[in-house]
């Protein structure tokens, strides 16, 4: 049929232009140093090798960036949520003494994701200096919490919001103290929200390069969004090969678990996403 | 029911919210405090001793440069939420299409698109200029070059460097926009497509009449998060231009960058943060308004 | 359920395996009683990607740490981005936890001097004598003490293919005809980092210095847009519209802040000439370059004796503790700052050495004729000003010249522009 024809062509057409630059970076990672800059440029090298993997797995640290990415990315999401569920338990189904001020509440919630961690890097990395909090990957994990548990909050709010209250209510009139509510009833509804929730903070987290640059000065801390600048071609030398290798790893992780997770993901996603 | 006196203590709201509160106030009342004191002193290094004034303020604001860089950063901005929101809407009614009839490969395409938000956006501008290498070993243009072009500029031209930054970013998020959309026409009932066939309704009308309406609580997330996101975005602008040439692609949050950790002009830095910070808190306002009409709509 | 049992105990095991292994920038155990804090600059250390670099580096101080097993060294690098790491260690001494040695880059040293520990009682005044002029003014902080060791230098001058161009130019002029000539034939003239980044100032200061432009006074003011520094810079600026307008240069020349950017189009074999640093000639070759360049002075606006701008790295201690101070002096001195120790690394970096008695020597090293060519220049060179608004200044000429060379602005607008910006 035309119309599938069509849209098979929508799609290579798509997964051509969002794979193109992978593939030309992954392109100049598996060339030997020689036939880097070979004019015209090839997409397939003529001599392919694995050197600049070797390389960047066995002399440098990415794979301990990597890591280093996944343990606060994983601390991050877990704090961010067990701060945010109680935080979107209160703005969904308590009532404030003021009613103006739950709708304020959530403008602050969406305000403060507006604050940059530019903008508070210096002044923390000022403070933490002073309290000798500097290279600590506690201190970075807290200053990843602040900036996703209000986003977490914001998101987890509009998930409860579509859970009905006769559902928490029943448990409450069995006697269930609120918090037993939450934990018990709650929470397993709102599984799918968690998820696309914690998704989303993963990925922000994991992206994340000011607030590690800046409270992070021991590399073998850093965490991959700021290890791979290592790669970049420095005064003395030429290593575009050697950061097209650490691109590709540092991005395969991330690609595979989506593409693993993706049906989940997106459920997630698709159940949670409307009410917003 | 529950007493006009004292409430009982898990009622009270704010004691659920007391950790994100104590968070916030402690991670950022405290560093944004002492910004906003920062932008009106004219402090540099930790060497030398800071003077209260406004001369930072004053330097910044109304400078023909600082114009020129609001300027690109509100066509980088507007350019990055109309091509992230069109194309992830094209993307998304793609692979719900696809979906539809049952045609393999949508998850791969899904997952495809999502490469490029996944990764940070250092990376990002690694890659992209990369691939803008005008000195012909480069792959674009080399391209460009058998188009017939005679002396491929990316990078190197103010007005092609803003809008291959802009393409990059909008590579960048398209992703985020193209999930929430799709989540959102996953979940139109099909009745409401089959009511609109029934009248008589060909593709465009249906996405007119039927889709859109049903995304627009979804567009008008999509347009502040990606506005959010957007404005503060530097970190891929970073290696891919640096700001240049001369200023063409220095957006005010790479200014920021620049001014704190390449001129140590730590006052100035504080004065443009705060400034940045009101913009987009403006920004907000206006889309919470938005928002609010739309529920009540 | 195996699948993810097998999933979760290959986590453990990587992550057991990272966590258990010792620290790769550590040397010594944990138990040695003395610990020093060390911050290296990756591109002069065991971190660095050129092989001749890593090899020296990782043999000395693992040969150094095995003689002296009562010593841990604890090492930690900077970030490539220069600015910021002088940032933080600026931060870092103000808040008193500074490392105890340092590897500080020459034109910042002067942020640091009220944090650094004098180190006059390690070299006399014979030692300190032996260094070349402008970095012994440097190491001395303004209360006349030695505050750091710069420990090894470059250069910067013009490179011409030998094969293409038989006489190098001496002046402006004579480069722009030259290269617009080269350039119609299908070449790339004349090459050079213009864009955003300090190469792209410290590359052209030369020209900027030859006239007797200054860009700070005495008491670190900026000065480059009053009076005869105007002019200098104004002529500077007219320059590089000209190299585009003649066709002499490209315009993606905008697109390198840095003389590494310039790597690539250099080995593909069809640039004339370029604007680099010293260190670039050994590392051509070991990138495979074949063609036989030749080096000359920076070419500038009147025929004149040389100019050139070095920049380098130092040496530096924070730590008060005297026993520290004696053992960190033996590290560096067995390093780099020996005369010994001085002639074989810069061999292995491929920079200059600062020592006149190194630079004077018989090593193979300094009697290659190329390296020869560059030690002769070191009595023309300056370094950048310490003043604390430099790197400012270095932005706002930056912007002017990338803005001038797409043609944003005039150079009249351009240093309008920095220097409004700027003026006292």
């Amino acid at each position: 049929m035309a119309a599938s024809a069509a849209i098979y062509a929508g799609y290579i057409v798509v997964g051509l232009i969002f794979l193109f630059p992978l593939l030309w970076v992954a392109s100049l990672s598996l060339r030997p140093m020689a036939e880097l800059f070979v004019f015209p440029p090839r997409l397939v090298p003529q001599h392919p090798t694995l050197a600049a993997y070797h390389d960047v797995l066995s002399g440098s640290p990415l794979a301990r960036y990597l890591l280093n990415s996944v343990k606060l990315v994983s601390a991050t999401v877990l704090c961010a949520l067990a701060i945010a569920v109680p935080s979107a338990y209160a703005l969904s189904r308590l009532r404030f003494r003021r009613p103006g001020l739950k709708p304020l509440v959530m403008l602050g919630m969406l305000a403060v994701q507006l604050i940059s961690p530019l903008v508070t890097a210096l002044p923390l990395y000022r403070w933490f200096s002073t309290l000798g909090l500097i290279n600590s990957h506690a201190a970075v994990i807290l200053v990843y919490v602040a900036l996703s548990a209000p986003f977490a909050t914001w998101m987890l709010t509009g998930f409860l919001d579509t859970v009905p209250v006769a559902l928490d209510e029943a448990a409450r009139i069995d006697g269930c103290t609120r918090l037993q509510s939450l934990l018990r009833v709650l929470l397993p509804v709102m599984l799918p929200g968690l998820a696309s929730t914690a998704i989303l903070l993963a990925i922000s987290t994991w992206g994340q390069f000011i607030v590690p640059f800046v409270l992070l000065t021991r590399d073998d801390l850093y965490p991959v969004s700021v290890g791979i600048l290592d790669y970049q071609s420095s005064s003395d030398s030429v290593s575009t090969h050697l950061l097209a290798a650490a691109a590709i790893l540092s991005a395969l992780p991330a690609m595979l678990t989506f593409l693993v997770l993706q049906r989940f993901i997106v459920g997630a996603l698709t159940a949670g996403a409307v009410k917003g | 029911m529950i007493a006009a006196g004292r409430r009982p203590l898990e009622d009270r709201p704010f004691l659920w919210l007391a950790p994100l509160l104590l968070l916030l106030a402690v991670l950022y009342l405290y560093p944004l405090v002492d910004v906003t004191r920062l932008s009106l002193t004219d402090a540099t290094d930790a060497a030398t001793p800071a003077h209260y004034t406004f001369a930072s303020y004053r330097s910044v604001i109304g400078s023909a440069e600082f114009l020129a860089m609001t300027r690109v950063t509100v066509v980088f901005v507007a350019a990055s939420i109309a091509g992230q929101l069109v194309f992830g809407m094209l993307i998304a009614a793609l692979v719900c299409e696809g979906e539809r009839r049952h045609l393999p490969g949508a998850a791969i395409v899904r997952a495809i698109v999502l490469v490029g938000w996944v990764l940070p956006g250092v990376v990002i501008g690694i890659i992209w200029k990369l691939l803008l290498d005008e000195s012909g070993a480069g792959i674009v243009a080399y391209a460009a070059s058998l188009m017939g072009a005679r002396n491929p500029t990316f990078l190197s031209a103010p007005v092609p460097a803003l809008f291959w930054v802009t393409i990059a970013n909008i590579w960048r998020g398209t992703a985020f926009s193209m999930i929430m959309q799709y989540a959102g026409m996953k979940t139109v009932p099909p009745e409401l497509y089959e009511a609109a066939i029934v009248d008589g309704a060909g593709i465009l009308q249906q996405f007119r009449y039927v889709t859109l309406p049903s995304l627009r609580g979804i567009l008008l997330i999509n347009l502040v998060l990606i506005t959010i996101a957007t404005l503060n975005t530097f970190d891929m602008v970073l290696p891919l231009t640096g700001g240049g040439p001369g200023r063409a692609t220095e957006v005010i949050a790479l200014y920021i960058y620049h001014l704190v950790f390449s001129e140590f002009q730590f006052g100035r830095g504080a004065a443009v943060a705060v400034v940045l910070m009101a913009i987009g808190l403006a920004l907000s306002a206006c889309y919470a308004r938005m928002l609010q009409r739309g529920r009540t709509a | 359920m195996t699948r993810r049992r097998i999933v979760l105990a290959s986590i453990g095991a990587i992550a057991f395996a990272v966590n258990g292994s010792a620290r790769a920038d550590q040397y010594g155990s944990d138990s040695a009683p003395i610990h020093i804090t060390w911050q290296m600059q990756p591109t002069q250390s065991p971190k660095s990607s050129v092989p001749t670099v890593k090899d020296y580096y990782q043999s000395h101080i693992e040969a150094w740490a095995k003689a002296h097993p009562d010593v841990m060294l604890d090492v930690s690098f900077n970030s490539t981005d220069i600015n910021a790491s002088m940032t933080r260690m600026q931060e870092q001494a103000a808040a008193g936890r500074a490392p105890d040695l340092a590897m500080l880059d020459s034109f910042f040293l002067s942020r640091f001097y009220q944090y650094l520990q004098p180190l006059d009682r390690y070299y006399g005044p014979d030692q300190v004598n032996d260094f070349v002029t402008f970095a012994r003014n440097g190491m001395r902080g303004p209360d006349g003490k030695l505050k750091a060791l710069w420990v090894n230098t470059d250069v910067r001058v013009l490179y011409y293919r030998k094969d293409l161009v038989s006489n190098p130019p001496k002046t402006w002029d004579e480069l722009i005809a030259q290269a617009a000539e080269l350039s119609k034939r299908g070449l790339t003239g004349y090459l050079y980092p213009g864009g955003r980044g300090e190469g792209t100032v410290m590359e052209h200061l030369p020209m900027f210095w030859a006239q007797g432009g200054e860009l700070v006074d005495a008491s670190g003011k900026p000065v480059f847009g009053d009076g005869k520094n105007r002019v200098a810079m104004l002529n500077l600026l007219g320059f590089l519209k000209r190299t585009i307008d003649s066709g002499a240069s490209p315009n993606r020349v905008v697109n390198y802040g840095f003389e590494a950017g310039l790597y690539p189009e250099i080995l593909r074999g069809n640039v004339a000439m370029f604007l680099g640093g010293n260190w670039m000639a050994k590392q051509l070759r070991e990138l495979g370059d074949k063609n036989d360049w030749g080096v000359a002075p920076i070419p500038l606006m009147v025929p004149g004796d040389p100019v050139t701008a070095a920049g380098g790295w130092t040496y530096a201690v924070f730590t008060p503790d005297a026993k520290k101070q004696d053992i960190i002096i033996d590290l560096i001195n067995s390093l780099v700052a020996s005369p010994a120790a001085m002639t074989a690394s810069t061999a292995a970096i491929g920079n200059l050495p600062t020592r006149i008695s190194v630079a004077q020597g018989d090593s193979a090293y300094v009697t290659d004729p190329t390296v020869h060519d560059f030690l002769a220049l070191l009595r023309y060179a300056r370094a950048r000003p310490g003043a604390a608004v430099y790197p400012s200044i270095s932005t706002e000429l930056q912007v002017a010249m990338s803005d001038v060379i797409t043609g944003q602005q005039t150079p009249e607008a351009a240093l309008d522009q920095a220097w409004h910006k700027l003026a006292p």
